[in-house]
């Protein structure tokens, strides 16, 4: 048997922090960052005799979530207690929800090789972030920083629908565009404010059991989850062909040798002693309360792609693109109000912006510069006042030194030739050192033509007006 | 940290009772009831969370009102069993209980299981007028282990509220004999995780002896409890692992919701209830020590009142032949405090404890 012969089974469970103001039981900021231990008090770092009070906001982040990918509110929920000692945990338990979580039985569309694809979400639940464990080079042990400590989180478990790492990665990308769009997290993956534990398993195609699985917690890049899943596969069918078993496990992602390995702690069998938390009420939410965030819900990808394929007419490959990111449609809806021209404007997001932060390795969401650079930019082609290859250079600029794109290129002097006697000057130029070119064409090569203006751009370092150039060739040539 | 019906398994001091130093005061506000009774403090406020203020009332003679759940604030109380812990007054008669409670009763909204309702003037409840008032005795209280001086003292009370115009009588309140299995399973179950946090890490004793976390959290905790802490953990752990909770935790949680059950149906029919605070009065220092399940039996008259979450108070009410208080212990229906003051204050008027009976410090 080989590879061919196993299908991938793979299950997500995306772990979100919240973008409340304010923490899950406390009144603390959610803010990133800042000096250690600063973000808390008494409550979230867990003194004796303190009491949580569940922030409503919270509430309505998760149902917003859960509305957002289709999946039905639970009227009545609660808050459980999940204990568990490790000295990032100040209470010794954290407050999550156990069996009656705020959302169940949801899913996502996500765009595969073979078309849509809807992908199950089993449950979505709230919860409070732990603090932070900071190892000390210097060996004076470790310290316990509790910023993070009551961070609320959604935790969102999918059905094991995934097939392939792609599709693992398409999900978790659909996931994350829906919590921009309904702006309840900024999902940064760098600041692990969103996350995966990634459930992989194989078996036999055709096979309606599934095999054992394998956990790798934490992951927070979608290179490393798409490496992970590559890997775990391959080493799960290897065991098995050599008539192996897998064993159930929790893993570790290394990224630099790009394997898995064993958790150290093998009694993770933990018995987490779940029940409801004393301390908080049950949460009940009224058919009112539910329909009147479903009302007030931003638009959502689908609605904003159907939107730009009827009224700005975008090609359905532009629409997708554009609406795959609420950063990258934001832009594209600011930059077309000082454009009016959503072609060129999806057209230099698909082309040049997506292909400048797939070099850099960063997301939508870290480009330096707005909507209304972009827009300028777009105005300053179809003035003429640049070429589009300058406008590459301009948006290449802009990654690097974000101003007003008409700054840019008067500073590097990138504004286009359109002076017909300096046009005139250039072709008379070129056409004197290709002699070739024109006897090419005038022998019917039409190739000749795309030669020589070329070599009139490269000349002028891409500002001549191409359409003048061409126009003035043909004319000369013709003569 | 302690726990139990004495104060003997304080990680501090013994404390003795004043009317027989040779005698537990009752736990575990006992220090408190004790220091109240030989007039050391003019009042005390404890924590209840199984009798700990009404049963140590009744053993050092005052009186210890526990109100209903969701009427004091919890917050700034360590907590050890969350759905039953309430604070409450521990005074030498009824009106600076009823003052005392004016002062702590009310919404917070820090504590999200207190409850948001308008504060009242309980000193308007002090009305010497029982007249008309429905009291029911459930039978259970007074039948075996319940001692004859106990029950000879609560037939003195109940004669006593007859002659002032209040009409008592038996009633049942037979799923009550259940009370104490669901307090200590839901009691150990929240202490095991609200203690959690002493795990020598931030909060509690930290041990000198490790070598790695494991050893931190084992040791610390290992070390710093005492013995009927450590019970009471174990326990607690025991009845939420994964296999045992349907059969402890959630059927306890069944069983405390037909308790509550049989308290309403009661209440539609009187307006209080009447029983012993303490099946016996106060025993020697050590006696019970060793017997865990005999000193269980001491709060088997005060837990059902917080599984049920009502308000209940002692009241003291006469010596037995050892020279030790006796109480009686009065029940009412959620929030409905004033019922107990009047009652309780009708009583103290029309009857003379704490002014022929003062603390001897004998023995
Ligand atoms: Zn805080």
């Amino acid at each position: 048997m080989s590879k061919e012969d196993y299908e991938i089974v793979i299950g997500l469970e995306v772990h979100c922090e919240l973008s409340t103001k304010t923490k899950i039981f406390c009144s603390c900021p959610t803010e990133f960052g800042g000096e250690p231990n600063t973000h808390c008090c008494p409550i979230c770092m867990a003194m004796p005799g303190t009491l949580p009070v569940l922030n409503e906001k919270v509430v309505e982040y998760a149902v917003k979530a859960g509305l957002a990918t289709n999946c039905t509110i639970s009227q009545n929920s609660k808050n459980d207690r999940k204990n568990y000692f490790y000295p990032d945990l100040p209470k010794a338990y954290q407050i999550s929800q156990y069996d009656m979580p705020l959302c169940e039985h949801g899913y996502v569309t996500i765009e595969t090789e073979d078309g849509e694809k809807k992908i199950r979400l089993l449950r979505i639940h709230i919860e409070e972030d732990a603090g932070k464990l900071n190892h000390d080079d210097y060996g004076r042990g470790t310290f316990v920083d509790l910023n993070r400590a009551g961070v609320p989180l959604i935790e969102c478990v999918s059905e094991p629908d995934l097939r392939s790492p792609q599709e693992a990665e398409a999900y978790l990308r659909k996931l994350k565009s829906i919590f921009e769009y309904i702006e309840v997290s900024d999902c940064k993956m760098q600041e692990g404010s969103l996350r995966a534990d990634v459930n992989v398993s194989v078996r036999k195609k055709g096979s309606n059991e599934f095999g054992t699985r394998t956990e790798c917690k934490n992951m927070n890049s979608f290179r490393s989850i798409v490496r992970e899943i590559e890997y775990e596969a391959n080493r799960q069918i290897e065991v098995l062909e050599n008539g192996g078993v897998v064993e159930q496990e929790t893993l570790r992602w290394d990224d630099v040798s790009g394997r898995t390995f064993p958790m150290r702690d093998k009694e993770d069998a933990q018995d987490y002693r779940y029940f409801p938390d004393p301390d908080l009420v049950a949460i009940k939410l009224s058919d009112e309360y539910i329909e009147n965030i479903r009302q007030n819900l931003p638009e959502l990808p689908e609605s904003r792609k159907k939107r730009y394929l009827e009224e700005y007419l975008l090609i359905p490959k532009a629409a997708n693109f554009v609406t795959s990111s609420k950063y990258y449609s934001d832009m594209f809806e600011e930059a077309i109000k000082i454009c009016n021209n959503p072609k060129t404007a999806s057209n230099l997001m698909m082309s040049e912006i997506a292909r400048i932060l797939n070099e850099k390795e960063e997301e939508p969401e870290n480009i330096p510069f707005t909507g209304k650079e972009l827009g300028e930019l777009v105005q300053l082609i179809d003035k003429g006042t640049i070429s589009s290859s300058i406008a590459k250079k301009v948006l290449e600029e802009l990654f690097v030194n974000p101003k007003a794109p008409s700054e840019i290129i008067e500073e590097k002097g990138w504004v286009q030739i359109s002076d017909e006697g300096a046009i005139k000057e250039v072709v008379m130029k070129i056409l004197e050192v290709n002699p070739q070119s024109i006897a090419d064409f005038k022998a019917g090569k039409d190739k000749a033509l795309g030669f020589l203006v070329g070599q009139a751009m490269k000349e002028t370092k891409g500002k001549a007006n191409p359409q003048m150039l061409n126009k003035m060739f043909i004319e000369e040539l013709k003569k | 940290m302690q726990c139990g019906s004495s104060t003997e398994t304080s990680s501090l001091f013994k404390t003795h009772n004043p009317w027989d130093l040779s005698r537990v005061p009752g736990g575990s506000s006992g220090g408190s009831a004790a220091a109240v009774s030989a007039d050391m403090a003019p009042w005390a406020l404890g924590s209840d969370t199984g009798g700990s203020i009404r049963q140590p009332a009744s053993l050092c003679g005052i009186v210890g009102l526990k109100p209903t759940y969701g009427l004091v604030s919890r917050f700034g109380l360590i907590a050890y069993a969350s759905s039953l812990d309430q604070i409450g007054p521990l005074t030498k008669d009824v009106t600076d209980s009823a003052m005392l409670l004016n002062l702590i009763a009310g919404y917070d909204e820090k504590d999200t299981t207190s409850m948001d309702m308008p504060k009242k003037d309980y000193t308007l409840s002090l009305v010497n007028d029982v007249k008309g008032m429905k009291i029911g005795v459930p039978k259970e209280y007074l039948g075996e282990g319940t001692s004859a001086e106990v029950k000879e003292a609560m037939m003195k009370v109940v004669k006593k509220y007859q002659e002032l115009g209040a009409t008592v009588e038996e009633c049942s309140l037979d799923v009550g004999q259940y009370a104490s299995a669901v307090y200590y399973i839901i009691a150990c179950a929240e202490a095991s995780s609200n203690l959690g946090r002493f795990d020598g890490i931030r909060y509690g004793y930290r041990t000198e002896n490790f070598e790695n976390l494991k050893d931190i959290y084992k040791n610390s905790r290992s070390e710093g409890f005492g013995a009927e802490v450590k019970r009471r953990i174990i326990l607690g752990t025991y009845v939420l692992s994964s296999g045992y909770y349907d059969a402890y935790y959630k059927k306890a949680q069944k069983v405390r919701t037909l308790i509550k059950n049989a308290y309403n149906e009661l209440f539609e029919k009187y307006d209080l209830l009447l029983t012993p605070t303490s099946p016996t009065t106060a025993f020697k220092i050590g006696e019970k020590m060793n017997n865990p399940l005999q000193m269980y039996m001491a709060d088997i008259c005060t837990v059902p009142v917080n599984i049920g979450g009502l308000p209940g108070m002692n009241v003291p009410c006469e010596l037995d032949a050892n020279g030790l208080p006796i109480g009686f212990q009065l029940i009412a229906k959620p929030f409905a405090e004033e019922t107990i003051f009047r009652a309780a204050y009708t009583y103290e008027q029309n009857t003379n404890f704490r002014a022929e009976h003062r603390p001897t410090f004998k023995g």
